[in-house]
């Protein structure tokens, strides 16, 4: 009888529906738990890789570290372009001296404004995330463009993580070697 | 939604498959609402041949947080916890005109939606939407971070999803990479519903209407845009363009990124393979002049009108530094190398079919035209090989 009613009240709401032309029989299935694991957004964030997030303004051949930040980003944010045309600036990643990742992104140089024409920017800011699958503490930074090159310290990125420098932690820079 | 309203809300993603004639579109409203509402969900299914039976739309709902958990860093891309799914069907007898299927969610503070659509038509066959993701109420503003070396919490903002492409059509060959859009307010917006209603409207009149012939490209290419809105922090004046805090760190994560301000200034943008630019929501035609600018800061593309940013960067280039390479190209592109034309008296080149092109003239008419509409189709093929830039 149970499966009877169950059958009927699914059935219903298609007979409503093949009523009337344009106007549905409407049936809701109800609201059930998914778990996090099977959500299919999560699965994407599975994906995604440990980055350390720039924000740096170059003016010039001058360039200043303006946020530095940590964060989980998207595998394809890291991944190196490989269009070679436009101004480009490079950014490279250190680890107690050793290269650990790398990227390139435009360099915005070069802009239109409406009405103007080109307008070339020697000062801008540039936001990229480079892959950091372990703790960096340099990066080294170059846009032709303007002949602007250098290394910046980023251990304060870090430093929310890292109170004190502990090998297994893998957020705590390698202490600077004297 | 009245049928005006739906036909603004053009093609999410359409799938055919087995009959030719069955199609269907979904979309939400509004696309993005920082504070609790309701968001209404609708379909629509055509089928002029066979009529349509039934349409269905799945949605899940949940929490949404920066993923995190063991140990790992928060992200910038938004995940979701307690999340339940549920699902409306619609059925109707058949009818040949186009029919709507809608589901209204309320939804309170930092939640994540997800809908996919579907539909049968008489004969059985079926058509589905790819899944579609969108934020809704107030964002997260921080989150802890857990590991066997700290605990700690900190302020901490993830991207809004307003139009993310979370799933593939079934039967489609979906795009592998998208062009992730950030919009951002500027600082001269100071209500952030303004800045999220002049997105709404931004957005819906350059990639879901093609009610107009300039949005027609990115309307049809519509899956391949995933769409953001970032948190204040961005401040656009002329060709001077800052993000700072959180609108900093989301804008290193999307492709390009335009600040939508009101006050009026010559809008600039980067001539660029990703970058930034800005869009004055104030306009008549702001959508146009937002898809304009991406033309430079997305795809790389000149201005091809007298007193504009005569330079590209765009593969092939839509500016050319004379009239020989002007022809070299054409003739490599298959075009009547009649149409090379210089601008004004600048020395610069382009190639000119004789209709509106949006790098040029600003009505609503004007398309993606010659070497304009071959590196945006080469764009949209690159991602569709994996890799957009």
């Amino acid at each position: 009888m149970r499966k009877s009613i169950a059958a009927l009240a699914l059935a219903t709401p298609l007979l409503i529906g093949c009523g009337a032309h344009g106007t549905p029989g409407v049936r809701d299935i109800a609201p059930r738990p998914l778990a996090a694991a099977d959500d299919p957004i999560n699965v994407q964030a599975d994906a995604s890789v440990d980055a350390l997030v720039l924000v740096f303004t170059i003016d010039g051949a001058t360039i200043t570290l303006d946020q530095a930040t940590l964060a989980r980003v998207p595998r394809s944010s890291t991944r190196r372009s490989t269009e070679l045309t436009g101004d480009r600036v490079s950014v490279i990643g250190y680890s107690a001296g050793n290269r650990v990742s790398d990227i390139n992104v435009p360099d915005a140089v070069v802009k239109a404004q409406e009405g103007v024409g080109i307008v070339r920017t020697t000062r801008r800011q540039i936001r990229l995330a480079l892959a950091a699958p372990r703790a960096l503490d340099t990066i080294e930074v170059s846009a032709p463009a303007t002949g602007a090159t250098a290394r910046l310290d980023v251990r304060v990125a870090y430093a929310p993580y890292c109170k004190e420098y502990n090998r297994d932690n893998k957020y705590c820079p390698a202490p600077v070697q004297r | 939604m009245t049928p005006a309203r739906l036909s603004l809300l053009v093609v999410l993603a359409v799938v055919v498959s087995g009959c030719g004639s069955l199609s269907l579109t979904a979309m939400h409203n509004p696309l993005y609402r920082a504070s609790a509402h309701t968001s209404t969900i609708t379909a629509r299914a055509t089928d002029t041949d066979k009529g349509v039976a039934e349409v269905r739309i799945d949605v899940t709902v949940g929490d949404l947080t920066a993923c995190g958990g063991s140990g790992l860093l928060p992200s910038l891309i938004p995940c979701r916890t307690n999340a339940t799914t549920q699902a409306r069907i619609c059925t109707f007898a058949n009818p040949k005109t186009p029919v709507d299927c809608a589901l209204n969610l309320n939804l309170g503070d930092r939640r994540l939606v997800t809908y996919s659509t579907s539909a049968r038509n008489g004969s059985g066959s079926s058509a589905s939407t790819g899944a579609v993701t969108y934020a809704a109420g107030a964002p997260l503003t921080q989150v802890t971070v857990s590991t066997p070396f700290f605990t700690i919490t900190l302020p901490w903002e993830t991207a809004r999803p307003v139009v993310w492409h979370t799933g593939s059509p079934s039967g489609s060959s979906a795009p592998a990479d998208k062009i992730d859009v950030g919009f951002f307010p500027d600082d001269d917006i100071t209500n952030y519903r303004t800045f999220t209603d002049s997105l709404q409207s931004v957005a819906l009149g350059a990639f879901f209407s093609t009610a107009n012939q300039f949005s027609k490209n990115y309307s049809v290419w519509t899956n391949v845009y995933n769409l953001w809105a970032g948190p204040t922090g961005a401040d656009g004046n002329g060709c001077t363009h800052t993000f700072s805090g959180g609108a900093g760190t989301i804008s290193a994560v999307t492709d390009g990124d335009v600040i939508l301000h009101q006050n009026a200034f010559r809008d600039c943008a980067d001539i660029a393979l990703g970058g930034g630019g800005t869009t004055q929501t104030t306009l008549s035609d702001a959508s146009w002049v937002f898809t304009h600018e991406s033309g430079h800061f997305l795809h790389g593309l000149g201005d091809e009108y007298v007193g504009g940013g005569n330079s590209s960067v765009s593969d092939p280039p839509n500016i050319y530094n004379s009239q020989a390479a002007c022809q070299t190209s054409a003739t490599a592109l298959s075009i009547n190398t009649a149409f090379c034309t210089q601008i004004g008296t600048t020395g610069k080149w382009r190639m000119d079919d004789g209709n509106p092109t949006t790098m040029e003239d600003r009505v609503l008419t004007s398309d993606w035209r010659t070497a304009s509409a071959i590196a945006i189709g080469r764009r949209m093929s690159k991602c569709a090989s994996g890799a957009c830039y």
